[in-house]
């Protein structure tokens, strides 16, 4: 039963991750002492807790994705799932499934957070938590891509450090895009996290600050989305 | 009956032009243990590789258990089972985490994952760490919990590339007497750096060298082949100049091949009468790889 199998397979991967339940908190400190930084210099302390929340559905999509698939290759216990009826689709599911369990206590603390400072009603939170599933999805096609083009598995750690720099802390992600210059706002929605921040404040009814029509970010991700998941199915990361 | 491993003229390119497997057939037809032994970048895991169906093969036709390793490698990977070649276990799971959820995650239900696991980390002497995490297990123990998930699958083949490196004597004595019991049953598909095991352990003995098969029989078959009976070794720098003998060098230091008595008596006479140390030796299986690997000793 391949249910059975991507339950089995998913449980294989979370439970070194719920073995240490408080790790996410060293991934948590910077977004949320730019969050304390925004809220208190802007007043946009919101949209910098929603920028967050992509940021974790996104990183536990692609960058964990990849870290994790790169190391079982460079420990070679990807050979032994290889070898096995676990199917490549099947493994990948359980991969971005272990990743989503483990972002679900962070996720909750900074939605805590969010309706402790703010009058978010629960409509806005459901419409919210898709675009966080939006992100998370988008995220793990970009896992499967960034792992399928890297042939070493060592160099997947470093590459997905670099991209975490260029696709979440250097821009506009948890801090208000509306601060920077018109130019740099317009190259900022190129990147897929920032497209997703801004459709997520939309759906949420928070204004993005800037002059760009919502639907500019939503055409962005849906060709992000669509060309990662093409791009991921059409990888055969289980065979060389 | 199907043949568990039908290989012919398998060719294996890697990018780059690097020819790993040249020219490669075989055939097994029959359960119990195949020992395939070759210097380092010989192609043993290549070999391995591509029957577990991990990589594909450049040339020629491949089938694993009746089925094309290209077109019906799905049907393949349901039978097989493998423990790759310096793999690392999930090192925060604990050994029974590591085998049970490894079998679940092939599809076997709740039950018997717990059944098999048991048995096992059992068989391979790891039910007593069964609760403590791989980190704070020993290289060797750590290689015994990959062992044990693979082991624990029902499957038809187990590839199992270099299993036993890392392992004290014993824990390897250990593994040895698994892998009689389990190969009753099916086939198990070694590859080993260490003659000895191969000798053992094969049914069948497979000598690879450049990615071209150099011998192939039942060990015993093997060792009739070697024409020599003796091996004399001296020191490495041993100075042999004055004795009119070809021999080669091996790890050992300089080794004499000799057919006969006679000869060998011969030999010692010239070596004792020039004050050389020496030790005698029976040859193996071991004389007959390296003598094919270095192309001498042909019968």
């Amino acid at each position: 039963m391949a249910i059975n199998r991507v339950i089995g397979a998913t449980v294989f991967m979370t439970r070194s991750y719920l073995k240490e339940p408080l790790a996410f908190v060293s991934d948590l400190i910077i977004p949320l002492i730019m969050f304390m930084i925004v809220h208190i210099g802007t007043g946009r302390g919101v949209e910098s807790l929603i920028g967050i929340l992509i940021v974790i559905a996104w990183s536990s999509g692609s960058f964990a994705l990849a870290r994790k698939l790169g190391s079982y290759k460079a420990w070679r216990l990807m050979d032994m799932f290889i070898a096995s009826p676990l199917k490549p689709i099947e493994f990948a599911i359980a991969a971005a499934l272990a990743h989503l369990i483990i972002i679900v206590l962070p996720a909750t603390i900074v939605t805590v957070i969010m309706i402790l400072i703010s009058s978010i009603n629960p409509a806005s939170l459901i419409l919210l938590i898709a675009s966080i599933i939006v992100a998370w999805i988008t995220g793990i096609t970009f896992g499967l891509y960034v792992y399928s083009k890297l042939a070493d598995p060592f160099k997947i750690s470093s590459t997905a450090n670099l991209l975490n720099l260029l696709l979440i802390i250097l821009p506009p992600v948890i801090y208000p895009i509306s601060i920077l210059p018109p130019s740099i706002q317009l190259i900022s929605i190129l990147l897929p996290t920032v497209s997703l921040k801004l459709v997520a404040l939309h759906l949420v009814g928070i204004s993005t600050g800037i002059g760009i029509p919502i639907f500019i970010p939503t055409i962005i991700v849906i060709v992000y989305a669509t060309f990662f998941t093409i791009s991921a199915i059409k990888q055969r990361i289980f065979v060389e | 009956m199907t043949n568990y491993i039908f290989v012919d003229g398998l060719v294996k390119v890697y990018s780059g032009g690097v020819v790993a497997l040249d020219d490669v057939s075989f055939s097994i037809d029959s359960g119990g243990i195949v020992g395939l032994v070759g210097p380092n970048g010989a192609g043993k895991t290549t070999l391995v590789k591509i029957l577990a169906t991990l990589i594909k093969p450049t040339r020629g036709r491949v089938e694993v258990l009746g089925f094309d390793v290209n077109s019906g490698y799905e049907n393949v990977r349901k039978r097989i089972s493998l423990v790759p070649q310096d793999a690392c276990p999930e090192l925060y799971l604990t050994p029974y985490e590591h085998v049970y959820w490894y079998l679940r995650s092939r599809g076997l239900p709740k039950g018997d994952a717990v059944r098999l696991a048991g048995e096992s980390l059992e068989k391979v002497g790891l039910w007593d760490v069964r609760d403590r995490v791989c980190a704070k297990l020993s290289g060797g123990m750590r290689q015994r919990v990959l062992i044990a998930s693979a082991l624990a699958v029902p499957a038809d083949i187990y590839f199992l590339d270099e299993p036993t490196v890392g392992l004290d004597p014993l824990a390897r004595r250990g593994v040895w007497s698994v892998l009689r019991e389990v190969s009753k049953n099916s086939l198990i598909f070694l590859t080993t750096h260490y003659m000895e095991e191969a000798e053992v352990l094969s049914d069948l003995l497979i000598m690879i060298n450049r990615g071209r098969i150099i011998e192939m029989g039942n060990p015993l078959e093997l060792l009739r082949k070697v024409k020599y009976r003796y091996k004399v070794v001296l020191e490495k720098f041993a100075d042999i100049s004055q004795i009119d003998v070809s021999f080669i060098e091996t790890d050992e230091g300089k080794t004499i091949y000799v057919e006969s008595d006679a000869e060998l008596s011969k030999l010692l006479g010239f070596l004792v009468d020039r004050g050389l140390s020496f030790t005698v030796k029976s040859t193996s299986l071991e004389d007959l790889f390296i003598m094919r690997v270095k192309g001498c000793g042909d019968k």
